[in-house]
């Protein structure tokens, strides 16, 4: 395996992102600016009801409106077309059928019922309101502890139950830990339901070719080759005649790591009309109908012993999984089972984890994807027993962190961490924010009726997916490595990214391998006819998985061009060195010869070395032995108004270690956006149902994200500790920000206001919740 | 979304009881309504212009008339649905002698509401509801003061 040669010169450089001047100029192409000529606009009615039965569907009002091509319901495309799919499997996972328009009964409001295809969008969505719909209305489950409960509304009746799955995970014996236990600390949290909200709508453009029975989709996919498998075997055409493209994607944060009912629809309706047929989401479907993430319930407790070690965790999660399954919905939870213990040495573990289905849209993953929730619940309750102990919240940590030499550490939940040293980035945070000082301030604030507070989190999170055995589908992921004739590289990826700036950071990492300009550089990525396997970006796993595989086949082009050049220059192969776009003997700059001189004997091939094929290209499919456990501190000092409720961000202070850093500019950047996102979720967002079901945060009137003059400036830094498991050393920074800065506000938080005896604030922390909650603290010390 | 109200209007009771049982009065009285046309079993079909922000729309249904217990009590039970969602709700109206020729009614119900209605509309339903039964009253009052004055 080639590691990173020569004297690095691009990797670990701030270059700006290759792809800003098209994106800021408007010049990307996204699924709506792919124009096909005769293309027909397909919408979806989608259900009112968030529970009923449909009497019947007329469409023949609908179908007579000029312009109209053809409408069709579930029963229409019934045994013609397959599910939408779920990924994973559980032991004793409920799977329930999930056609792509509903049959007989709807479970979640936005449910999509019938499609309708016509000339243009306007005559599309002006026959939905010609269909009549006869609902029966069922009684609805919102709340996922009362779904859980007997006697609940049944999603499924044939399930007799609204558990989708449970999955227990016990290590030790924390049922004697806790029973020695000096202290035990409990606490009932709430990870509220989210939505992912990316800038950019999904949208499907599918065209099929009934001359060689190829069906083109493009689509706004995170994984546009586990679509191609997916598609095929869906609407029945032979994946080899499957290509999916997907073009710009403008976001995604896991929104769109899945197989969507539209996807299959409107791939099926252009195979029968033998036309192009798009569909491109309406934001007010995307808040409806796109997944949503996080939505847990989790009661936590730990043992404590008086010198603030921690013994054991015992805790019973709710995962609300809404309606019905999309492609890894099951799986999310689960990972917050196995993060549960966070950074510290936890040695008994006893988790109950229920998937509670209940009439509102699926749950999948959401930047963080069930690690934000560990984290949540770890960082929280390890901050709570500090407050019950008496000690400083950095302390307990310390006590409880492995040390360095221990890595790689096997934990209790029965993963391995790669490698880590907490101690450096925690100290590396309290200095950076002046932890001491800001301790003494705090107290000397408190003298003048002031409520400032420290939040800290320290905080593991897995990233990487790999290895294989823990992926559904794969959790390799290939690249090809092709050097042109004239020198040109260019680079065909597996991985998808959807706004990471991978056009840049791969680049640098085959620019340092081969010594050319970036600018003889090209990544091309999310295609499936140009890179035929893949796996996709989710889990921040493309450049420790994508980067490596790229790596490794540049490594074996390289090794051939070592070979020719050698061949050409009468010198021996090892002793070559690739710099300036130059291949030469290392010391002797002078005597060498061009790259793309060797390239282009590569392609002629009148004077190759014996043994020696043409041409200049490799496919390497990179297997990962591990998982990386990117890991890091977040600090934030807030002052709350307690008359207003209101949170004043002063510092935000992060210490990420991921590892190697490839461009700090796109560090910088994934870190901000996570903070960003995380403290969307910590003060603003929400999904809120009504208990009949209808989503009420449905706009962005209702529904609040955060925009830049809520946020405070991020102090963004690091430590490092290369990954042992790729030889890039490199770990995962996108999901980072988001996972660590929740508990690290409420931390805050809390802390400012513990002089009243508040201990929780539920997320979002409004200004309304936060004044409630201080109301009801200063009521009760009255009382 | 609970509903709840009282209004008065100066008409004795059981002429408000017409008011409310003759579609003709009712049209006449219901803002916005364009259509209320009996189709048996106390039962209306009726079409609805609301013009009020997000919720703005034709909305048509049925109306029925249950519990009738003249002149001091009815169920008015509604169904209906636009463009952009459903809208279902029931009131148990009370009818009350509170003065001589003068009735107060009681009004208790709730509403469902429903699709895109329910996302951008829940805001601003409740207002909605409640200024269009203060319109409707005040024409209810108008028309008892009409016919007291003729």
């Amino acid at each position: 395996m080639t590691a990173v040669a020569g004297p690095s010169r691009m990797i670990g450089a701030p270059i700006k992102r290759r792809e800003d001047p098209r994106l800021i100029q408007g010049l990307s192409h996204y699924v709506d600016d792919i124009k096909l000529v005769d293309t027909l606009h397909c919408t979806f009615l989608r259900s009112d009801y968030a529970h009923a039965e449909i009497k019947s569907i007329d469409t023949a009002a609908a179908k007579d409106l000029p312009g109209v091509v053809t409408v069709i319901t579930g029963k229409d495309i019934e045994g013609k077309v397959g599910d939408v799919p779920c990924g994973a499997d559980l032991p004793g996972l409920k799977v329930p059928d999930h056609p792509a328009l509903s049959i007989g009964r709807v479970r979640f409001v936005g449910e999509p019922i019938a499609a309708v295809v016509a000339t243009d969008s306007y005559i599309a969505r002006d026959a939905l309101d010609l269909i009549e719909v006869d609902y029966e209305e069922l009684p609805t489950v919102v709340d996922p502890e009362k779904a859980i409960e007997a006697g609940s509304p049944l999603i499924y009746e044939e399930f007799g139950d609204n558990i989708g799955f449970t999955m227990p995970l016990e290590a030790g014996d924390a049922d004697a830990a806790f029973a020695e236990a000096d202290h035990v600390v409990s606490g009932r949290f709430v990870n509220q339901r989210l939505i992912p909200n990316a800038m950019e709508p999904r949208g499907v453009l599918a065209q099929y070719l009934p001359g060689d029975g190829s069906l083109t989709v493009w689509s706004s996919t995170q994984v546009p080759h586990g679509l191609k498998t997916n598609l095929g075997l869906i609407v029945d055409i032979p994946e080899h005649l499957v290509r999916v493209i997907a073009p710009e994607v403008g976001g995604a944060f896991g929104s769109k790591l899945n197989v969507y009912p539209e996807e299959i629809v409107v791939s099926y309706l252009a195979i029968q009309l033998c036309k192009p047929v798009k569909w491109i989401e309406k934001r007010t479907e995307n808040f409806t109908t796109t997944i949503h993430g996080r939505d847990q319930i989790n009661y936590v407790e730990i043992a404590v012993k008086n010198d603030g070690t921690i013994t054991a965790l015992r805790a019973k999660t709710i995962a609300d999984i809404g309606a019905s399954y999309q492609l890894l919905t099951p799986l999310i939870p689960t990972l917050t089972n196995l993060m549960i213990v966070g950074g510290y040495k936890i040695q008994n573990v006893k988790v109950e984890l229920i998937g509670a289905l209940t009439n509102k849209m699926a749950t999948d993953a959401y930047r963080g994807a069930g690690r934000p929730e560990a984290t949540y619940i770890i960082e929280r309750i390890v901050s709570m027993a500090a407050k019950q102990l008496g000690m400083d919240p950095k302390d307990i940590r310390f006590k409880n962190f492995p040390q360095p030499e221990e890595f790689p550490l096997e934990i209790a939940t029965g993963i391995t961490f790669d490698s880590g040293n907490y101690q450096a980035s925690l100290n590396k945070a309290l200095e950076i924010v002046n932890y001491d000082e800001q301790r003494a301030q705090q107290a000397e604030l408190r003298q003048q009726g002031k409520y400032m507070g420290i939040g800290l989190c320290t905080y593991v999170e897995i990233c990487a997916f790999g290895p294989s055995a823990g992926v559904p589908g794969g959790g390799w992921e290939s690249a090809t490595v092709r050097v042109e004739r004239t020198g040109k590289v260019t680079v065909l990826s597996g991985v998808s990214p959807h706004g990471q700036g991978q056009e840049t950071s791969f680049a640098q990492i085959i620019g340092d391998e081969f010594g050319v300009d970036i600018d003889d550089i090209i990544i091309v990525h999310g295609d499936t006819g140009r890179q035929p396997q893949g796996i996709g970006t989710f889990g921040s796993r493309a450049t420790a998985v994508g980067g490596t595989a790229m790596v490794v086949a540049a490594g074996q082009v390289k090794e051939k061009m070592a070979k020719i050049a050698a061949h050409l220059m009468e010198a021996n192969p090892d002793d070559l060195v690739f710099e300036n776009g130059q291949i030469f003997v290392g010391g002797s700059p002078d005597q060498a010869v061009e790259f793309a001189t060797v390239a282009g004997e590569a392609h002629t091939a009148a004077n190759l070395p014996p043994d020696t094929d043409p041409g200049l290209e490799a496919t390497h499919f990179f297997e990962p032995s591990n998982f990386t456990f990117p890991f890091g501190a977040h600090v934030a000092v807030v002052e709350v108004d307690i008359d207003t409720g209101e949170i004043d961000i002063q510092r935000y202070v992060a210490v990420d270690d991921i590892g190697n850093i490839i461009n700090p500019l796109l560090v910088n950047g994934q870190v901000h956006g996570g903070i960003a996102q995380g403290l969307g979720q910590a003060l603003y967002e929400g999904a809120v149902y009504d208990e009949n079901g209808q989503l009420l945060t449905g706009t962005f009137m209702d529904y609040a994200i955060p925009k830049a003059t809520h946020l405070p400036r991020f102090e963004s830094d690091h430590t490092v500790t290369p990954s042992p498991v790729n030889p890039l050393g490199v770990k995962g920074v996108g999901e980072a920000g988001t996972i660590a800065s929740t508990p690290c506000m409420v931390n805050a938080v809390v802390d400012a206001l513990s002089p009243l005896g508040i201990t929780q604030i539920d997320m979002p922390m409004t200004p309304n919740r936060v004044w409630q909650a201080i109301q009801d603290a200063k009521e009760g010390g009255n009382g | 979304m609970q509903i709840k109200g009282d209004y008065t209007v100066p008409a004795p009771r059981e002429r408000v009881w017409e008011y409310f049982t003759d579609a003709a009065l009712l049209q006449q009285c219901i803002p916005g309504c364009e259509a209320l046309v009996p189709i048996g079993d106390d039962t209306y079909e009726a079409t609805l212009r609301v013009g009020v922000a997000s919720i703005k729309g034709i909305y048509k249904g049925t109306v029925k008339l249950e519990n009738q217990q003249p002149p001091s009590a009815y169920r008015l039970v509604v169904q209906g649905k636009s463009k952009i969602g459903f809208l279902n709700g029931l009131g148990d109206f009370t009818l009350e002698e509170s003065q001589e020729n003068q009735t107060t009614i009681h009004l208790s119900g709730e509403l469902k509401i429903g699709g895109k209605l329910a996302r951008v509309g829940q805001r601003v339903i409740g207002g909605a509801a409640r200024m269009m039964m203060r319109q409707f009253f005040k024409a209810v009052v108008k028309l008892a003061e009409s016919e007291a004055s003729t």
